[in-house]
Order: structure tokens, then C-alpha cells, then sequence
């Protein structure tokens, strides 16, 4: 649960009750939506809520999906259904923080690889991907690898 | 022939404009830098020289607009005294002379892209401009001939195995240039800008020292910036920090 409308990636607004906190005040909720990058990274099903200072996650909801959850004096740890670590949280007094920013150490490592065909788009001042392939099927150049370029995204240039 | 500028900026040998001359047959390009419109026919004349050498033939015709770094008395008695002969386009049409203009078009793109990709200082527009018609030279493909032109103008195929990204950081050896301590660092950060026209050498702007220098002894890192950037930009938007209370307290609110 969050409050806050700016940190989701997905967000479809729909009124769909309330909640009720443990003081048997209520909250309504706006909606539902998707945190996260989009692609390797995402916690699903967040409901948007009126007026909530802080952002929950539900553990009883993490088991559901087969995650396990370790919590320990100092952190606690998110593990999935094969047994490795997807996330660490920190105690800070009592109360146990994830935060995502540093926590998603995995994510990194997927997002620098860069392809081979991107590089050689760099190199030679960002010429059209089809230009390559004449060059190679002509021989035209030495020391251009031959690999199949083709535009499967856009350049961030 | 044709001469594109002046840039607000100037490059850091202190240059506004660029003279960009193209071969009709073969579209080898050359670009020459010039701190002042009339330093035009200098330039022209050294390259003229400078190819007549090279391939052993002579220049018949040039062409160009009616600007006046074209159209003036030098020009006119060293096409005279070399048997050239000037074509102008006609009065304020730049189509007659398209070939050209639409190379200026295409270096000032290519540099455009590749000054923002690595948000670089705007005075750095010469070497990509450089850096762009030096690929151009060895990628583009003549229609019908079927081949680049720098195959076409030089007759071998040209080898792109030594190219690197525009504006990549790049690590430059101190070898000797200036005696090190003990544990100073052995190697400068700095900027690669080009590859060197008199030696086999990289054109590198060193940060430490702010001179560009030419230097073999460099190691790039090529890694997309706008890549890495994305990284924490992502984690940025979603620092939700969900915050997490011990779970009773946690069951008791989700419980409704």
C-alpha cells in the first residue's frame, strides 16, 4: 500500500472499498498498480490509498506468491521459491526498511550489458543499422564483425 | 566546396568555420577549420597542392557559391595561373551546389548526435565534425560504383578495426612525459576526441591537464553513459522506501 500517485510505473484508477487500519480508522482506496522498472523488477497488485503516509508491503502476501521471509535481529531477508536472496531489508529502531534503491543490486548487472551491433552503432557516429549489413554483404570494410544489425530499440542518443 | 559557420563556439584552437570540400567522383571528404572566413583560400591552396601531389593529377574544376571567401582575386589568379576552372552556382540558389550542402547536413547531424549523446561541451563541435567526415569517408557506399570512397579516392578498402565511441572516457598512460612519484597515478582521465591525421596515434582531451594530446598508449571504456545513467534514474522513481513494521502490527492492518 502507498499513498503516493508518483511511484508507480502502472496505475489503473479504480474506488474499490477501504482498509482498515488498527485503530479501526479507515482509508479508501483510489486504486491499483504495478512499482517498479517495468521489465525486471516490479511488485504487483499495490493498492494507491487515500491520505497513507507510509508505504507498507504485505508479508502475508509475499508467502502467497512463494517467497520466503527470514527475519533476523539486525535485517531481514526476501528469498523466492528457489532460495536465493531477491531482497535485504534493514531494522532501523523497530522498524524494518527496504529500500529498493540500494537494494536492487541484481538489476544492475542486467541493465550495463550492451550489444556488440549498439557499440559498432556508436562507433561509426551513429550510421542507420540496414548500412552495416550492405557493408558487410559487399565486403566493402575490413574488421567489422559479422554479426546481423538490426534496430531492436531505439538509440538513446 | 563550400564553408559552413561561423559556430557560436569556438573549437579550442580557436577556429569558427568549417571549409568542407568534397570530390564529385568519389565524395571523399575534407574539412578544414578556420579561425576567420578570408583564411579560406590559404587552406584551399596548401590542399590543392597537397593532392596534386598525392595523386599526380591536376585539379580541373571547382565549385562553389558566390560567397565572397570564393568569389575574390586571389581565387580568381590561382585558378587562372593553374589552368582550374570556377563553376558558381547560380546567385542564391544553394541547390546547384547540393552535393556539398548536403554533406555539410549530414557532419553537422552526426556531430549533433554525438556532442548530446555525451553531453559535451559545445567547443569540442570540431573534432566530431572531424570524427564524423573521417567515417563517413569509410562507410558511406557510392551508389552504382558500389563502393566507399575511401576505396574509391585512396584504392584499398579501409579498416574500421581501430574505431571507438565519440567522446568516451578514456584512460591515458603518463609515459615519461613528466616524472612521476612513486605512487602517483600512472594513467590520466580524459576524453577521446579523434584519431590523429600525421601519426598513428588516438587524439585524447587529458582533464588533468586540459591539452589535447595524441597518445597510443590509451584504454577506452566504450559503455553507453546513458545506460549507467539509467540505472539509479530508475531506482530513483521507485525509492519508495516501503517502510515495514513488524508483522503482527502489519497482519492487524491488512486485515480488514
Amino acid at each position: 500500500m502507498t499513498g503516493d500517485k508518483t511511484k508507480f510505473a502502472k496505475l489503473e484508477l479504480k474506488e474499490e472499498g477501504f482498509v482498515t487500519y488498527g485503530d479501526n480508522n479507515k482509508g479508501r482506496i483510489l486504486g491499483n498498480g504495478v512499482i517498479g522498472n517495468g521489465s525486471s523488477f516490479n511488485i504487483k497488485n499495490v493498492l494507491l490509498v487515500e491520505g497513507l503516509k507510509n508505504n507498507l508491503i504485505s508479508i502475508s502476501q509475499l508467502c502467497d506468491k512463494g517467497f520466503k521471509v527470514m527475519f533476523e535481529p539486525n535485517n531481514c531477508l526476501i528469498y523466492d521459491a528457489h532460495g536465493s536472496i531477491v531482497l535485504i531489508e534493514k531494522r532501523v529502531n523497530n522498524i524494518y526498511l527496504l529500500d529498493l534503491h540500494h537494494a536492487s543490486f541484481n538489476i544492475h548487472c542486467l541493465l550495463t550489458k550492451e550489444d556488440d551491433t549498439w557499440l559498432w552503432h556508436r562507433r561509426l557516429c551513429h550510421i542507420h543499422m540496414q548500412h552495416f549489413n550492405r557493408l558487410n554483404q559487399k565486403q566493402l570494410v575490413e574488421g567489422l564483425p559479422k554479426l546481423k544489425f538490426k534496430k531492436d530499440r531505439l538509440c538513446e542518443a | 566546396m563550400d564553408l559552413f559557420g561561423p559556430s557560436r563556439t569556438m573549437n579550442l584552437s580557436g577556429n569558427l568555420n568549417a571549409l568542407v570540400i568534397v570530390d564529385d567522383f568519389s565524395r571523399y571528404t575534407w574539412t578544414l577549420f578556420l579561425a576567420a572566413k578570408n583564411d579560406t583560400f590559404h587552406a584551399f591552396k596548401r590542399l590543392a597542392k597537397l593532392l596534386e601531389n598525392e595523386k599526380s593529377f591536376k585539379i580541373v574544376f571547382i565549385r562553389s557559391d558566390h560567397g565572397g571567401e570564393f568569389q575574390n582575386e586571389k581565387f580568381e589568379h590561382f585558378c587562372e595561373k593553374h589552368g582550374i576552372k570556377h563553376n558558381f552556382s547560380a546567385p542564391s540558389t544553394p541547390q546547384q551546389n547540393g552535393v556539398v550542402e548536403r554533406k555539410n547536413r549530414s557532419l553537422e547531424e552526426l556531430a549533433r548526435t554525438m556532442l548530446n549523446e555525451n553531453s559535451l561541451p559545445k567547443y569540442f563541435w570540431a573534432d566530431a565534425v572531424n570524427i564524423a567526415c573521417y567515417v563517413l569517408n569509410r562507410v558511406l557506399i557510392r551508389p552504382i560504383l558500389k563502393k566507399t570512397p575511401y576505396e574509391l579516392f585512396k584504392g584499398r578498402k579501409p579498416v574500421l578495426s581501430h574505431l571507438k565511441v565519440f567522446g568516451c572516457k578514456c584512460f591515458i598512460l603518463n609515459n615519461c612525459k613528466e616524472s612521476l612519484g612513486k605512487f602517483d597515478a600512472k594513467a590520466d582521465e580524459g576524453v577521446f576526441l579523434g584519431y590523429a591525421t600525421q601519426s598513428h596515434a588516438y587524439r585524447v582531451y587529458n582533464k588533468r591537464l586540459m591539452t589535447v594530446e595524441e597518445s597510443m598508449h590509451v584504454v577506452f571504456n566504450e559503455a553507453n553513459p546513458k545506460l549507467q545513467d539509467h540505472v539509479p534514474k530508475i531506482a530513483d522513481g521507485e525509492e519508495t522506501t516501503l517502510k515495514k513494521k513488524s508483522t503482527a502490527e502489519l497482519e492487524s492492518i491488512v486485515g480488514n
